[in-house]
């Protein structure tokens, strides 16, 4: 089967400094990655360089099994969509509005005959039905962020990107996503998820990717990955990593160092 | 803002034709002639005297259509601006697109080539508005932090472009007929508009604003962030320099058949978003409209507060926008 994303050797600079350095990923329709790494490992700037948003030093990134760079931005659009984890909306537009801009990329083409239908099912699927008509100016930031998962659902795209999609979300609304994304994943979808919560990233992904000043720390099954040794490399902590009944527990974290943040 | 829709796209669009009836015969109707509702009717079927038909159809008519050309233009031009930098001061005016269309125009009369065609001073206009919004968009796409950036640069080349003008006007001083034609057509102003001057502007206003309403969905994503519209499969690099030119040509034709006039172009989109929303295929045409009304009620105040004396209808849209802007400004922070 063809990979839904294959990306080689990306390096990714920003003037002097390296933002990502080497980072090599695969991932199959319908698997969910979770990518995690303290604050400024470089883990959006990987999701920015998946869709060809950045500018790469070196390497290479394949949609479904095309070069990026061969991809016009409307094609990469229905193939791939990213929710951005700063999702704050000037203009006066409905939710409505918002989630309608998803089928952007399929204006003028048959799959536009379905647009009602998407934009009904992402409002559902994102549980904002009754938000619809609001402005999204008046939203709260979990609302917000629910809207903006609700358009890249209308975007109906075999390729899901999310960064920290749970980080306005309260505990309900947190689950809710991370069950709906395995959901998509189950509709042969692939999805790929910045996590800041190491717990969450064990339960809901089928493989993690760690991040850690812009290079790949380790890429495997929750368990082989979140060790004791990597969470020190990696996020600078001394943290406990126990299965409590089939779930893996971090505990006790301490930082090491107070220069970085980590959690 | 609890139940049904926020936005009043049709009320406001109903409220604006019904106005700009009322608003057009009042400007046809009043001046230092002043026709009554059966004289008018006379005069426009053409059972009246003739000069009655002249005055209104070679003196009135052709200046409310210049009047609503630019509103219209302004209007239209700094709701895309607006959209497209994401920022809601981004006015033509105010990033320097105005002062570029006016040194265009200096330029073409002080070189003589203005009186070469009556063409001439419009293409300079409008390709200078262009110009400088390409300079703008090259710098801005350069810099990191794009909306603060655009400010900035806007300010800077617009300070820049309008002091060569007066440097323009100072090496004309020479010859007092050039130098006296340039003032006079850097203060704009809607008198003596002639059909020629409606025909200059029809065709570039309509084919730039229909242009921007076929980019609707566009700007709608644009006005997202570069990241968003990028994401929803904008080419944000072209559609943005595409959507300035179209901006650029629609306050050039302004500049051109009317002078500079200011605020209408950031006045009028603010006013209109908070009303209807801010999908573009609503708003840029309602906006358009309304820029177009807002033009023509301030031309119909300048020449008729003081008449005999005319004042300079830009003195009057200031005079009007700016304690608005101030209430929208106050009515957005509250809410």
């Amino acid at each position: 089967m063809t990979s839904a994303i294959e990306a080689r050797g990306l390096r990714v600079e920003r003037g002097a400094r390296v933002v990502l350095d080497d980072v090599s990923l695969t991932l199959a329709p319908g698997e969910r990655l979770a990518v995690v790494g303290a604050n400024g490992s470089g883990k959006s700037t990987l999701l920015r360089a998946l869709l060809g948003l950045e500018r790469l030093a070196r390497g290479e990134v394949r949609l479904r099994a095309r070069a990026l760079a061969s991809l016009s931005r409307l094609e990469i659009a229905r193939t791939a969509t990213l929710v951005l984890q700063d999702t704050h909306v000037e203009a006066p537009i409905t939710v409505r509005d918002l989630v309608t801009l998803g089928r952007h990329p399929h204006r003028g083409r048959p799959e536009a005959r379905h647009d009602a239908a998407r934009i009904r099912e992402a409002l559902a699927r994102a549980d904002i039905v009754s938000l619809a008509d609001r402005d999204v100016r008046t939203l709260s930031g979990g609302e917000l962020q629910r809207a903006h998962l609700a358009r890249a659902l209308a975007q109906d795209c075999p390729i899901l990107l999310l960064d920290e999609p749970t980080a306005s979300l309260d505990l309900g609304h947190q689950i809710a996503l991370l069950d709906l994304l395995a959901e998509l994943g189950g509709e042969g979808r692939a999805v790929c998820v910045v996590l800041h919560d190491l717990a969450l990233a064990a339960r809901w992904a089928e493989r993690i990717l760690v991040l850690a000043e812009g290079r790949v720390l380790a890429c495997g099954a929750p368990r082989e990955v979140l060790t004791r040794e990597l969470l020190a490399e990696g996020f600078a902590v001394d943290a406990r990593v126990r299965d409590v009944e089939g779930e893996l527990v971090i505990t006790s974290a301490h930082a090491r160092s107070t220069t970085r943040e980590a959690r | 803002m609890s139940g049904g829709a926020p936005f009043h796209a049709r009320a406001t669009l109903l409220g604006l034709v019904g106005l700009g009836a009322l608003l057009v015969v009042a400007a046809l109707a009043l001046g230092p002639v002043t026709f009554g509702p059966a004289r008018l009717i006379e005069a426009l079927t053409g059972s009246g005297p003739a000069f009655e038909r002249t005055i209104l159809l070679e003196l009135r008519l052709p200046r409310v259509l210049v009047a609503s050309l630019v509103g219209a233009a302004l209007a239209a031009s700094g709701t895309a601006l607006q959209s497209l930098f994401k920022n809601p001061l981004a006015d033509p005016g105010v990033i320097g697109v105005s002062a570029g269309a006016s040194l265009g125009a200096a330029l073409a009369i002080a070189t003589g080539l203005a009186a070469r065609s009556a063409s001439v001073l419009p293409l300079a206009a409008a390709s200078f508005a262009a110009l400088t919004a390409l300079v703008l968009v090259a710098l801005a796409s350069s810099a990191a932090e794009r909306t603060v950036s655009l400010l900035v640069l806007g300010v800077a080349l617009s300070s820049l472009l309008s002091s060569i003008t007066a440097l323009v006007v100072a090496l004309s001083l020479a010859d007092y007929l050039v130098a006296q034609q340039i003032v006079y057509w850097l203060m704009g102003g809607l008198e003596a508009r002639t059909w020629d001057h409606v025909l200059g502007g029809v065709g570039p206003v309509l084919v730039a604003t229909g242009f921007l309403v076929l980019r609707a969905p566009e700007l709608d994503a644009l006005q997202l962030g570069e990241t968003e519209a990028s994401v929803l499969g904008v080419d944000v690099r072209r559609s943005r320099i595409e959507l300035v030119l179209a901006a650029a040509l629609l306050v050039g034709t302004s500049v051109a058949i009317a002078g500079s006039i200011a605020f209408v172009g950031l006045l009028v989109p603010h006013a209109v978003r908070l009303l209807v929303g801010a999908r573009h295929l609503r708003l840029v045409p309602i906006a358009a409209l309304a820029g177009a009304l807002f033009v023509v009620a301030a031309d119909l105040v300048a020449r008729t507060v003081m008449a005999p004396r005319e004042l300079p209808v830009g003195v009057v849209t200031a005079i009007l926008g700016a304690p608005t802007l101030f209430f929208i400004a106050r009515a957005r922070s509250r809410a």
